[in-house]
């Protein structure tokens, strides 16, 4: 199949709900100054009408019990949730390739170490050990916040990287350990090609398609890690705490998506259910995005059919091989 | 070896709160650290401190309360689940092909919804149902000292089973392709007694591995259900209480039967396979 995958329609919708999304929310920050309207009341004549307003009543996506519009909310958090989540997704694949390809080539006794260290986030999980880690840096204090907000994304971006780069460095060790038993590699090593020409020549082709359901998975794992956080009131980028008698509840500073889900989650039992399932929709898009992305350069980026052979093998290589157990023992 | 790694991550994972402050990452200091170790080795006097109301209480015996609560939502899960998904398995592989077919692609789309969602959800049926129809047959939220057990262990079920389900119908049909099914349904057995018998000794081993991948998912998510459903578990002692020696004694009394349950499934499976399986 040699159609290019970029003229998909499953690639362009998918692209096209990002860079929509990424850039409206940029020019919502540069020309208007994130300004989010605000509707205290509305006079309809003899009656004067409160909010929380409802979706395409009297704004486009409805008001929280103060009248904040939440579609002006979305649209700045656009840019922090998918940049953000994809800047996770893009630094621990990268660490990923980069500490396991070389730990799959030598496998001989360092991989126990790592394992045994790697276990551990079997048992304690990473939302727990980011909470650690992150919650006295993003609270807001009595004197305002300590750190610029480029410092407190960057720290959370790469805590949350690091943390859920074991699993896949793990994977990806596996799968290389499993790629350099094939014959043809071991012909290459017996001629005696290095190891960075096998990696660049043969193990990159192979690892294609594992590689873009990686990457998904990890886009997938980090903005859940970012909602688990955003439920324990951390929320991505700071919380803003309003003290003094007129501070409302603990808000994210940057309202993205996730953390919108977490500040407004006890409103799913009030008559106020879009606030939370607004943003929601728009994770679960973005999801479905990057989904449609990585699964259409799988189908359609790749020439040879040899692939679709290979897909076959990976899960039963994936384990450390065993024995097979015949039906009549 | 291995559990020594592990009680040293976690010690790590304690104390990695001292190194965080508002002004950004810092040293603490060794003395800190041995400070928290010296604490640790004496866990009678273990107190914890209340952070809004400043009050000190002591760590033990309550803390066995909650445990047993978290503890009983999470087995009490994984059973359902297990449970279940094995069912589902055996139905499916009675029923024509295209069904499961389309159960897996069906399962392989719902394992990417974050889990935050299906509690959520389930929230949302029973608030909706109680106002309706005014039936409260379950317990959905704990308050003061009555703790919700069933729903909190049905909503984190849903996720495991999920992955359990699409991961049993992975190898059970890869299982098919063998050889050996081959000649048991040439010698005439019946599918039933196939599978059972035969296919879900190879595939255990498999299936012995993606469980603890499954497990791990679980926990995370317990912490999260346990949250939101107000529980009285041990996420209050690692989130909200959690100072470093109390985070240390907190998971490492959750951690230990865990690993222990580990343990036995691969004794378990040493026994009825004959194959090491390293957990």
């Amino acid at each position: 199949m040699n159609k290019k995958f970029w003229l998909q329609p499953r690639f362009l919708i998918s692209s096209l709900f990002l860079v929509v999304m990424v850039t409206a929310s940029f020019i919502h920050a540069w020309f208007f100054d994130s300004h989010i309207p605000q509707t205290p009341f509305i006079n309809l004549g003899e009656n004067v009408v409160g909010p929380p307003f409802p979706p395409f009543e009297y704004s486009i996506l409805g008001t929280d019990s103060n009248g904040v519009h939440l579609f002006y909310q979305i649209l700045q958090g656009a840019k922090y949730t998918i940049l953000g989540a994809l800047a996770i997704a893009g630094i621990s694949f990268s660490l990923a390739l980069l500490i396991g390809i070389p730990l799959g080539f030598n496998r001989r006794g360092t991989s126990k170490w790592v394992e045994h260290t790697i276990s551990v986030l079997y048992f304690v999980p990473a939302s727990i050990i980011a909470y650690q880690l992150l919650n006295p840096l993003m609270r807001e204090q009595l004197s305002g916040f300590a750190t610029s907000l480029t410092y407190r994304l960057v720290a959370e971006v790469l805590v949350i990287a690091i943390l859920l780069t074991p699993p896949a460095t793990v994977l990806i060790a596996n799968l290389t350990g499993e790629f350099l038993k094939k014959d043809y590699v071991i012909s290459s090593r017996l001629i005696g090609s290095g190891a960075w020409r096998i990696t660049r020549q043969q193990l990159f082709p192979y690892l294609k398609n594992h590689i873009l359901d990686l990457f998904s998975r990890q886009t997938i794992q980090a903005v859940l890690v970012m909602t688990h956080l955003a439920v324990f009131v951390v929320y991505f980028g700071g919380t803003g705490i309003g003290f003094g008698m007129g501070g409302g509840p603990p808000f994210p500073v940057t309202n993205e998506w996730a953390s919108l889900i977490g500040m407004k989650y006890y409103t799913i039992q009030t008559s106020a259910p879009w606030l939370v399932l607004v943003p929601l929709i728009f994770l679960l898009l973005f999801l479905l995005s990057v989904m449609g992305i990585t699964g259409s350069i799988k189908r359609h980026g790749n020439v040879d059919s040899s692939v679709k052979e290979e897909e076959q093998e990976p899960p039963q290589e994936l384990d450390r091989p065993f024995e097979r157990v015949s039906g009549d023992q | 070896m291995k559990p020594l790694f592990l009680i040293f991550g976690i010690f790590f994972i304690s104390i990695s709160s001292l190194f965080v402050a508002p002004q950004g990452f810092l040293w603490p200091g060794i003395a800190a650290i041995i400070e928290v170790g010296k604490r640790t080795v004496n866990p009678e006097e273990l107190i914890y401190i209340n952070p809004t109301s400043g009050v000190e209480r002591d760590l033990f015996p309550i803390i066995f309360e909650a445990f047993a609560n978290t503890m009983g939502v999470l087995t009490l899960a994984l059973a359902v689940s297990v449970a279940i998904a094995s069912a589902g398995t055996f139905l499916l592989w009675l029923a024509p092909e295209k069904w499961t077919t389309g159960v897996r692609s069906v399962t392989s789309l719902l394992s990417t919804i974050p889990d935050v969602m299906y509690v959520l959800s389930a929230q949302l049926v029973m608030v909706w149902i109680y106002t309706t129809f005014d039936w409260r047959a379950i317990e959905f939220t704990g308050a003061g000292t009555e703790d919700a057990i069933l729903l909190p262990a049905l909503v984190l079920a849903i996720l495991p089973t999920i992955y359990f389900l699409h991961s049993m119908l992975d190898f059970v049909y890869e299982e098919k392709g063998q050889d050996y099914h081959e000649l048991a349904v040439s010698k005439g057995m019946p599918k039933a007694h196939i599978l059972i018998l035969h296919i879900s000794r190879n595939v255990l081993v498999k299936f012995v591995y993606q469980g603890k991948f499954i497990i791990g998912l679980t926990v995370s998510n317990l912490f999260i259900v346990e949250y939101l459903f107000n529980n009285f578990g041990m996420t209050a002692f690692l989130v909200e209480y959690a100072q470093p020696p109390v985070f240390f004694v907190t998971a490492m009394l959750f951690f230990i039967p865990i690993y222990l349950t580990l343990k036995l499934l691969e004794v378990f499976v040493f026994i009825t396979t004959k194959q090491e399986v390293d957990l």
